[in-house]
């Protein structure tokens, strides 16, 4: 047996095991949701006026290499570069709504300078227990030029701890980065542990994070308007409150 | 800044003086561009070996070391140094390379999250004690808290500036080494450029490969020195220069030490390495004994520091046990390899590899992975990294493009020795879909592991993808 039909011999169940998987993986992940969105932000992309630049430069692009008679490759090449500036295009044009939809969170923009890590700090929140933890120490740190061991570390009292419990229901989806609108609503259905919350919650402008996996039955809230920050109820256990109000 | 300026210069001074070991052979070019990549992997590992080796992790012990070291290997290349054309050369390229650093430290547009929080502790910490922070021991790898441990060391703030130089310099050397050099008669040189110049603006127009530029962590490093470790050996087969082998060398032991899954993605490249019949045995031998020694001792000291430990996040005792007995088994099979039926079958390593892996990841789907937290629906996750490279993971269109490119590259014509990056890129595909069901799925964000760990495989499809091309684009190039 020649070498090529033996590669192809030990490739082919190969081929098979992972398109079975394949498969099987897109059976079971049915009705999520996530791959009809990732088709329909696929067609997003190529579809509307975008296209119409795009076959219209081609077009041009076979004229010439028709009337002029030039080399495939050289045609080729140019509708290579062509394709490449349109993908570029479509990158950049998704900036501003990536950039959007951070909102306070996380915000990478290039109007934001850092001067120094005491500004990085203070501009950056933290997320979880494990964060305000990593945070906390690190603030100790520019204070002290020591690192201490964060169990007993004191809470900042530039921050405040709350979070959102509503015992018998369980969350039916997965709320994830930036949610507005409709789902912002149905958080109001979720009863406070504790109040300063959610009246503060509405002084917030538009971008709310919430973190919650469906079949958990607490979510917690987190707001970046410098002031609040929502961490699980863990954390406030550890650690006595500093509220200013 | 000056602080931080004073020791990326020195960075790029080691970079260079080092590389000068390879000045006969390598394109002055691919030398410079690779300095600063390689300045930083030695000056890490110093401090790698000070660490392990429980040596005193003190500033001015360090600050005497790093100085040592430098001025050993402008000594050993002192009569190359001082030629007046190197030497123009250098100052060229150190005036450039101070022009960007400056650049980069009054434009701070440097990123954090919570990891990046914790790389700057634990380097902070190392700086300081001697020792890795009890909580941080088990999360990430090595080399990122030493990378930061050099603020506490040189006295300055934190490292920023680093990311986008390495990913300048990083671009450029990519957009080189896609340039194809064409025949004599050809006159397509401006063509040529432009290709590789759009290549590298298209992966730069891709929102999360510029936001790596500029985030605090080892996404960017992992990516870069994922493909350089498997680019220095498909060069060493291509141009039969045996000095892109050491480069590769380098390479993957900073990949193996930034992530704590990075010994394991590294076991695809030294396995390939193993089965290429091109490769002297001696250089098998150097290449994977040096890798192996260094992942084996670590992992013991990292075996011992974790015994005692109460918190088990990604590494616990018995995945170092893991690592060790797998890098030991790997050299064992390299040195018997020589003859018998494994002589005979080592051409197959790698096709082997992508069969266990293949199974491997079918069991583990059909055990739907540990329960993660009574998570019973990790399949469904599957989802969400589809979602993620086309939407939510700040991709933009750019994944979406390179698997319709990839598709259609498989069919053009072939290049020399494809078979390492399809080895590869199929191999990290089913080993990170393995290790992401293991550890529960992902979460819809950029910021999601699994997301972030793209980063690590993006460079090493986009230069195959575009490689392919430009043979079909550039009949007359002299490199196919």
């Amino acid at each position: 047996m020649n070498e090529k039909r033996l590669k192809l011999l030990l490739i082919l169940p190969l081929l098979t095991i992972n398109l079975f998987n394949i498969v099987f993986i897109l059976y079971k992940a049915r009705g999520t949701g996530y791959f009809r969105e990732a088709v329909r932000t696929i067609v997003d992309y190529f579809m509307g006026f975008h296209l119409i630049p795009l076959f219209i430069a081609c077009l041009v692009l076979l004229y010439f290499h028709l009337s002029k008679k030039t080399s495939l490759s050289s045609f080729l090449y140019k509708i290579f570069l062509v394709l490449l500036l349109f993908f570029i295009a479509i990158n950049i044009s998704l900036f501003p709504e990536i950039m959007e939809l951070r909102g306070g969170q996380e915000k990478f923009t290039f109007n934001k300078k850092n001067s120094s890590l005491k500004e990085a700090i203070l501009k950056s929140p933290a997320k979880d227990a494990r964060d305000a933890r990593q945070y906390i120490q690190m603030n100790e740190y520019l204070r002290n030029k020591i690192l201490t061991i964060p169990h007993s570390s004191p809470v900042e009292k530039d921050y405040y701890f709350k979070s959102l419990i509503k015992p018998n229901r369980l969350a039916k989806r997965e709320y994830s980065y930036g949610m507005t609108g409709k789902d912002f609503e149905a958080l109001k259905n979720y009863k406070l542990k504790s109040f300063n919350a959610f009246r503060r919650v509405k002084e917030i402008k538009k971008y709310i994070i919430v973190d919650a996996s469906p079949g958990c039955n607490s979510l917690t809230l987190f707001t970046y308007d410098n002031n609040y920050i929502f961490i699980p109820s863990d954390l406030l256990q550890q650690h006595p409150l500093n509220v200013h109000d | 800044m000056i602080n931080q300026f004073l020791f990326l210069l020195y960075i790029a001074i080691l970079g260079v003086s080092f590389m000068f070991f390879f000045k006969n052979s390598l394109s002055s070019a691919n030398l410079y561009l690779l300095s600063v990549p390689t300045g930083l992997s030695i000056w890490v590992f110093q401090l790698i070996i000070l660490f392990i080796l429980g040596l005193p992790f003190e500033k001015l012990f360090i600050g005497i070391l790093s100085l040592l070291l430098l001025s050993v290997f402008i000594a050993i290349h002192r009569n190359k140094f001082f030629v007046k054309k190197n030497l123009v050369q250098i100052i060229i390229y150190l005036a450039l390379y101070s022009g960007f650093s400056f650049l980069f430290l009054i434009f701070n547009y440097s990123f954090f999250t919570n990891d990046s929080w914790r790389m700057l502790i634990g380097g902070k910490y190392i700086a300081t004690y001697g020792s890795l922070l009890d909580s941080l021991i088990d999360q990430r790898g090595l080399y990122a808290y030493i990378i930061h441990s050099s603020s506490n060391i040189f006295g300055f703030d934190y490292l920023y500036a680093l990311y986008p130089l390495m990913m300048l310099f990083f671009a450029l050397f990519f957009a080189y080494n896609l340039y194809s050099p064409l025949s004599p008669e050809n006159k397509e040189v401006g063509r040529n450029i432009l290709f590789s110049s759009l290549v590298v603006l298209f992966i730069l127009s891709t929102f999360f490969v510029l936001l790596n530029a500029f985030y605090v962590h080892s996404n960017l490093l992992s990516g870069i020195y994922g493909f350089l470790a498997l680019f220095g050996l498909w060069k060493h087969l291509v141009s039969k220069d045996r000095n892109w082998l050491i480069i590769s060398a380098i390479a993957i032991l900073s990949f193996s030490f930034l992530r704590i899954e990075g010994p394991l993605l590294s076991l695809i490249i030294i396995i390939i390495l193993i089965s290429i019949k091109q490769i002297k045995f001696k250089e098998k031998v150097y290449y994977v004994g040096a890798v192996s020694l260094f992942v084996v001792v670590w992992h013991i000291r990292l075996f011992f520091m974790l015994a005692g430990h109460t918190s088990k996040y990604y590494m616990n005792p018995a995945r170092t046990l893991l690592i060790t007995v797998l890098y030991t088994l790997i050299f064992t099979v390299l040195l018997v390899s020589q003859k018998g039926i494994l002589n005979r079958i080592k051409e197959y390593f790698p096709l082997l590899m992508v069969y266990s892996l293949s199974i491997g990841w079918t069991i583990l789907i059909f055990t739907e992975g540990p329960k993660t937290k009574g998570n019973l629906l990790v399949l469904k996750k599957y989802g969400r990294l589809i979602l993620n490279s086309v939407k939510h993971g700040d991709w933009g269109i750019t994944w979406i493009v390179l698997g319709i490119l990839f598709a259609v590259a498989l069919i053009l014509k072939k290049l020399r020795h494809e078979s390492l990056f399809l080895y590869y890129i199929f191999s990290f595909a089913l080993l990170f879909n393995s290790i992401h069901l293991y550890r529960g799925g992902w979460r819809i964000g950029w910021g999601d592991s699994g997301n972030r760990m793209l980063m690590s495989i993006i460079f090493v499809i986009s230069f195959y993808v575009f490689l392919k091309f430009r043979n079909v684009l550039f009949p007359n190039s002299l490199e196919k």
